[in-house]
Formats: structure tokens, sequence, C-alpha cells
């Protein structure tokens, strides 16, 4: 059984076509990367998988079910959890309330907050506060903890925003663009740090960088104007002389 | 006329006092927008009826304290059924909410006259608190001083809750970013609820407390309500310290300012607030606009 498929998924906006039959498959315990060019329709097509956007056609399947009719929320209850373009933290909120918050979706049942009311340490927060522990010392945010998170270094914030999304424990990860905006150091890090946490989870990336997810994916898929245009090992996809052409081409090499 | 330094500082307590009494109504405001945006022009009605509740239940109970306490939950009750009915379902349409608030002032505001009458009603002081401190050439009343001390208790015992619990916490991110926390999967329609009860009952609680010394008449609601708009942008949107801060200073403002020019305690609080707006629109110490 597949843990995601997609079949014939399509998006429609005023008579644009962004996400066209896109038939995706993928198996647990994966790391693979979707890449293509800007407006190829990459961000969409996660928005379809998490529940965003209603597909005008096709259907997405997670574990074996039908999840097309889900919402987002309900998703995310299963186990799929996505990371944003644009950095999703709350900014004035210190390291470790963000990751408090994220732990609290797990742990959040209406008997534990009544009881959190009177003391700050009820079952229910200490689970979540030992649970956030244990993610920023493995990220490596343990030192920053009590610092705003907005103003960490883009690098960090980031790195934040994917502790979050791996709190509930989710099955399934998507990053979308996670190396955008960073530095080459920064970069490797995040590379390091995938890497990671792919151990325990399977992960799709989204980036229009080849070369970044080259050495990091087990399989690329190619997205242009919206459909997969080609779907293989990294060193298949370098070498595949239409997604050269179509994509690649005029690029150079860096 | 010699202004006398106890004459100063009878000023200056009552002007901690009368600020504290807004902080607490800027509080329930604040925290209403912060977190729901929804501007509650209903919110000095709020705040007489807790002052008329309370009101009857003296005549009940003969007891101040209970009566305190009675008149802030009820009232805080009569809130959250409101937002649970009325107010979530205009949550995201500014105008709505803005006709939505204005019209519950109205029904409030009117039963007030129709239950109890358009009379001004004297509200007694506790017998407890009838008293001045004597302290060397300093000499305040007693219950000016017990209006300080709960309102900073009640301001503290926010913080706490804001800053130690689950549901705080919750409350904090979604004052930040309300469709990040559905994101999350938490489910934020139940802190709502919470959250305007929360508010209404503290701004009904600074009614009770004023009424004593304010008098209490069906329209003592409006003006608290301009003057809580005031210290708001002053405080700054959203910002809980904020509203305390700005309280205290346009309360002191004004207090001070009737030893000197007692016209201008009207205007005083209006001046501030243009002065912000001019120099800077987020207030104090908020973070929306």
């Amino acid at each position: 059984m597949k843990l995601l498929k997609t079949e014939n998924l399509s998006k429609d906006f005023a008579g644009f076509r962004a996400v066209n039959e896109v038939n995706f498959e993928l198996e647990e315990g994966m790391l693979v990367s979707i890449i293509g060019p800007n407006g190829a329709g990459k961000t969409t097509f996660f928005n379809l998988i998490t529940g965003l956007h209603p597909p005008t056609k096709g259907r997405v399947f997670f574990k074996g079910e039908d999840i097309t009719q889900l919402e987002p929320y309900e998703r995310l209850m299963k186990g799929l959890s996505r990371t944003f373009q644009i950095v999703n933290i709350f900014p004035g909120l210190s390291v470790f309330d963000n990751m408090l918050i994220a732990m609290l979706r797990r742990n959040i049942k209406w008997s534990n907050l009544r009881a959190s009311f009177f003391s700050g340490s009820s079952k229910g927060h200490s689970k979540a506060e030992e649970g956030a522990y244990a993610i920023m010392e493995e990220v490596g945010l343990i030192d920053r903890k009590d610092g705003l998170a907005g103003s960490l270094p883009h690098g960090y914030k980031k790195r934040l925003e994917i502790s979050m999304a791996i709190a509930s424990e989710p099955t399934l990860l998507l990053l979308d663009e996670p190396f955008g905006g960073l530095s080459p150091v920064e970069i490797k890090e995040m590379m390091a740090f995938t890497r990671k946490i792919s151990n325990r989870l399977t992960i799709v990336l989204v980036e229009h960088k080849l070369d970044t997810v080259m050495d990091l994916s087990q399989r690329i898929s190619v997205l242009h104007e919206g459909g997969i245009i080609a779907e293989g090992k990294p060193k298949e996809i370098r070498e595949n002389g239409f997604v050269q052409e179509v994509y690649l081409s005029g690029r150079g090499s860096k | 006329m010699e202004i006398s330094g106890s004459l100063i500082l009878d000023q200056l307590v009552m002007g901690l006092a009368y600020g504290m009494i807004l902080a607490l109504v800027a509080l329930g405001l604040s925290l209403i927008f912060g977190l729901m945006e929804v501007i509650n022009f209903a919110h000095g009605a709020f705040y007489a009826l807790g002052a008329y509740i309370a009101f009857a239940a003296l005549g009940f109970v003969g007891n101040f304290w209970v009566a305190l306490v009675i008149g802030a939950i009820l009232v805080g009750v009569v809130g959250a059924v409101a937002e649970r009915f009325l107010v979530r379902r205009v949550y995201v349409e500014p105008v709505r909410s803005l006709l939505l608030m204005f019209g519950v002032m109205l029904a409030i505001l009117q039963g007030i006259r129709f239950i109890w009458g358009v009379a001004y009603q004297p509200f007694s002081y506790p017998r407890e608190l009838l008293f001045t401190i004597n302290a060397g050439p300093v000499s305040v009343s007693a219950y000016r001083v017990f209006i300080i001390i709960i309102a900073a208790a009640v301001s503290y015992a926010l913080w706490l809750f804001l800053k130690k619990t689950s549901v705080g916490l919750i409350i904090r991110a979604g004052i930040q970013d309300r469709d990040m926390v559905r994101i999350l999967g938490i489910d934020i329609s139940k802190i709502f609820t919470l959250v305007f009860g929360l508010g209404i009952a503290i701004g009904g609680f600074a009614g009770i407390l004023a009424a004593p010394m304010m008098g209490l008449y069906p329209e003592v609601g409006l003006e608290i309500l301009v003057i809580s708009f005031v210290v708001v942008v002053v405080g700054g949107m959203g910002s809980i310290r904020g509203s305390i801060l700005a309280g205290i200073i346009i309360g002191e403002a004004t207090s001070l300012c009737t030893l000197v020019y007692p016209e201008g305690s009207y205007v005083i609080p209006y001046i501030i607030m243009g002065a912000f707006l001019l120099a800077r629109p987020t207030g104090l110490l908020g973070g929306k606009l």
C-alpha cells in the first residue's frame, strides 16, 4: 500500500490549469523531491494534498484512504503535516512557546486544559513541555528557547517551523521550499537536518533548484506547467534531455 | 487657590484608582479585540450591567463582597452567551460586528432603563472600607486604595493565566495569528467564548468597583466606553500591559488636571490620544493597528 497516492489530480483557476492530471505515488520511508520552475504548480499540488484547495478533478489517497473530501485539520490528524514557503511561526512568542503550542495539538484535551487553568503544570502541559524540550534538543534550538521567534536568524526560523510541523508526529511531511532564502552554509545545515528527521518519517520536498536536492532525494519528480514530465533517480533526471531542454536550459551550470 | 501637598496626594490616589478602573475596562476591550478582532461597542453597556446586577444582588444579600462576585460572574456569563449566539456570526465582517455590538449596547441600555428606571441609584460603599487611612500627614480613602490593590491583583491573575496555562498560551498565539492556531489543529472557537466572557466579566467587575465612587445610572457605561477606547488606542490594541499603563497615565492626567484647570480634565484624554495617533499610532506597547 502506498503511503500517498494521487489519481489524475487537477486544479483549474479561472480557466488556467495549474495542476494537470498528476499521478504521484510514494512509499513510506522515502525522501523524495518535486522540482520545477516557478509557476510549475508545485505549491498548488501541495495545497491539493493538504486540502487547502478542493481539486477540480482527481483524488488523493493517504494510507490507502480516500482523503479528497477531508478538511486540512482532519488530514493533519491522520498524520499529514506541511510547512509553507513563507515561514509560519508566531514571531511574538518565544521559541519555547512556539514549540509548546505545536505540541498542544497532540495533547489537547479539555480536561487537561481545565486542570492547567489552575496550575501551569497539569499532566497535559508537562507532557507537551517534555516533548517540546526533546525536539528543541534534537534540532539545536534549545539554547535559543527563550528568545523571540521573530528575532531568530532565517535558517533557524525555518528549522523552528519544521520542528513545529513534526511536533504532531506526522507520518508524512511536506516541505515547501525549505531551502528558500538560506545561505550556502545554512543550506548544508538544513540538508543535514532533513536527513536526520527523515529517519522517522516520509518526506516530500518541493524545491526549484535541482542541485540542492540531488544528494538528498531518493527520487525526483519534475513538474512543468502542472504536469509531471519526468520522474526517476537524481542522476537520471540530470541527464534527461527533455528536462534539460524544458527546465534546465538557460540556467547553465553554477 | 493654594494647592496643598495633601490635596495633590489625594488627587494622585484618586487618579490611580480611576486609572486602574480604566485599565480594567481597557483590558477587557483589548483582549476581545486582540483575539477576535471585534470592536466591542457594547463594552460600556456590560460595564453598567455588571454594576446594576451587583446592585440588585446587594439588595438581596446586603453584602458588598458577595454582590461584587455575583455581579462580575453573572455579567460574564451574559457576555459568553452573547458571544455564543450573536457575536460569533459576524467575526470576519467588521462593519456588521460594529453594528451588532452597537445594537447590543442599545438593547442593554434600554433593558437597564426598563428594569431599574432612568434615575440615579445610590450604590453604597462597603461598610468595612468606610474609613480613611492616616499615615502621618497623609490621609487617603480606604476604598480607593482597595480599588488600586484589587485591580492590580486581577491584572496579575490575568497575566498568570495568559503566561502559565495552556489556554493562556493558545490565547496569546491566537492574538498573534488566529489562522495559524487553526492550522495547528486547535479548535479556537471555544476559547473565543471564554475570552469574550472573561473580558466582559472584567469590565463588569470594574463597573461594580466604580459604582460607589461615580454613581449608578444607565448612561454610566457610555461615558466610560469613550474613554476606554482612548486608553486602548494609547496603550496599544491587543496589549495587556499597554492597557494598564495607559489607564494609569490617563487616569492620573485627568485627575491632576482637575487641580489646575478643571475644564481641561475632560479634554486631556483626547489630547493624549491625538498625540499618540500622530507620533506613535500603534500605541505604547501595541502591535496591531
